[in-house]
């Protein structure tokens, strides 16, 4: 490349920067004396170029670095600097844990209200068993009450028996039996409340000696054993005083006068009476009757008189049906 | 690099990147700064950078730290006179045409600027200009002639107006 007027001033700048090769510089320096007008261009470029300042850095002990700073820790020692995350301790109660829990208290009430219900029922039995122990030990009382009462009443007719029988006539006596029988019905369900004014009745119908079927007495009269016979079996049932005890105990009477009838009626009629056990309706209504489903409550009383009902209708069917 | 080469690298750049900070930007304590940080950059990129480029590492790092900072705006204000800028500096006997082409070179832009005292302090070639200023050699060339011309004819009128 040869320098000519258009390229002379970039190889000026160029010599200055100290970018020229030595041939170009050789090349310039010959074009410079051929052209002595760019002397004066090269002086004026050459005082643009600054003259190095002599300016120290002062602060220089701030960076230099020693060998003690290339000293590294032993991995051992590295290790026992190292830190571990800490474990995040979750929550009791999460979601999962308020649904097991809440899941095992609904079941924990359910069976303690099941366990209420059923503990309820055995007190209502117990207490129902109780009543009934109590009722027939008033009962055997009464009953022995009334053995008494009656062996008495049986001494006073069994004295009457001998005018009634040569009084009336057998036929009569059937029907009087039969009447006894009403009274005798009606004296037993008075027996409670009075029974010297049953007895009084029942011996006016001159039969009172045979309503005391439940003691399993004997007497001299045939007709009127057959009455009270009757008499025993219709006496049982609205009565609700006689007790197991009555069949247990057999009281036998003779009679005070014992006349050749009598005997002979014992004699003839010593078979004995079949009794009928009877139980005394205890009200077992709880009118305290709870049901306790979990926190619901439930009137045991409406449900019972629900299976009533019920049962009521069953029963029409089975009527209706059979009519 | 060792820290014996670390070490002299200190004793040898340290002097001419603060110089080409401080002149750059004209405050001492804005170019210690810098300087401090480009050094603490070699030290850690140490066993990275060859010790034969650890001088141009170290201009690269600070233009770099000084154009971040020009950018920031924070001290944009060069002094209008680099016989402000205090240091260790000595006085020269041509110092009126110094102090002509000093006042020329502030009116530069600060790229012209850094080529002409990376050129003239430091000596750089145009290709080691390239590489610390981020420019192709044939751009280092034509700003650092048009930086040339500025000055020529800033010296030519100040000659004139002094005559």
């Amino acid at each position: 490349m040869k320098i000519n007027i258009q390229n002379i001033d970039t190889y000026l700048m160029s010599y200055i920067d100290n970018e020229l090769s030595l041939a170009e510089i050789n090349e310039l320096e010959l074009f410079i004396k051929a052209h002595p007008v760019y002397e004066k261009e090269l002086a004026l470029l050459k005082q643009t170029v600054l003259e190095a300042d002599e300016i120290e850095y002062e602060d220089k002990p701030l960076l230099y670095r020693y060998s003690e700073m290339e000293a590294t820790l032993p991995s051992a020692f590295k290790k026992q600097l190292y830190r571990q995350e800490a474990k995040v301790v979750e929550g009791f109660f999460t979601r999962t844990n308020i649904i097991s829990i809440s899941s095992i208290a609904a079941l924990l009430l359910l069976f303690i209200g099941y366990r209420f219900y059923t503990s309820g029922n055995d007190l209502n039995n117990a207490s129902f068993s109780q009543r009934k122990k109590a009722n027939t030990k008033n009962s055997t009382e009464a009953v022995i009450a009334n053995k008494e009462q009656d062996n008495n009443s049986d001494i006073g007719t069994l004295a009457n028996t001998e005018q009634d029988l040569e009084i009336s006539k057998l036929a009569k006596q059937k029907k009087l039996a039969s009447l006894a029988a009403e009274n005798i019905i009606y004296t037993t369900k008075n027996t409670v409340i009075g029974k010297k004014s049953s007895l009084k009745i029942v011996n006016k119908a001159q039969t009172v000696s045979n309503n005391q079927a439940s003691n399993r007495m004997t007497f001299s009269s045939n007709e009127q054993y057959v009455a009270a016979a009757t008499i025993s079996e219709t006496d049982i049932t609205p009565n609700s005083i006689t007790a197991e005890l009555t069949n247990k105990t057999t009281v036998e009477i003779e009679p005070i006068n014992n006349t050749e009838n009598t005997k002979q009626a014992i004699a003839n009629t010593n078979t004995p009476l079949e009794e009928k056990e009877n139980y005394e309706n205890i009200d077992t209504d709880d009118h305290d009757r709870t049901i306790y489903i979990a926190n619901l409550e439930i009137d045991g009383d409406k449900l019972r008189g629900f299976s009533r009902r019920i049962n009521a209708i069953f029963k029409r069917n089975k009527n209706e049906k059979q009519k | 690099m060792t820290v014996q080469d670390y070490n002299n690298c200190v004793d040898q750049y340290a002097d001419g990147v603060y110089r080409f900070i401080v002149k750059n930007i004209g405050h001492e304590a804005d170019a210690q700064d810098i300087v401090q940080t480009a050094f603490e950059k070699l030290w850690i990129n140490r066993e990275k950078v060859e010790t034969l480029k650890a001088k141009s590492y170290l201009f690269t790092i600070a233009y770099h730290l000084m154009i971040d900072q020009i950018r920031k705006g924070k001290k944009e204000s060069i002094t209008d006179n680099f016989e402000e800028v205090k240091g260790q500096t000595h006085p020269n006997n041509n110092s009126e045409l110094k102090q002509i082409l000093l006042r020329a070179i502030n009116e530069l832009n600060p790229t012209q600027k850094s080529l002409v005292l990376l050129k003239d302090y430091e000596g750089y070639s145009y290709q080691e200009i390239g590489e610390i200023m981020n420019l192709s050699e044939s751009q280092v060339k034509v700003y650092l002639h048009r930086a040339r011309q500025i000055l020529k004819g800033k010296l030519i009128h100040l000659e004139k107006m002094s005559a």
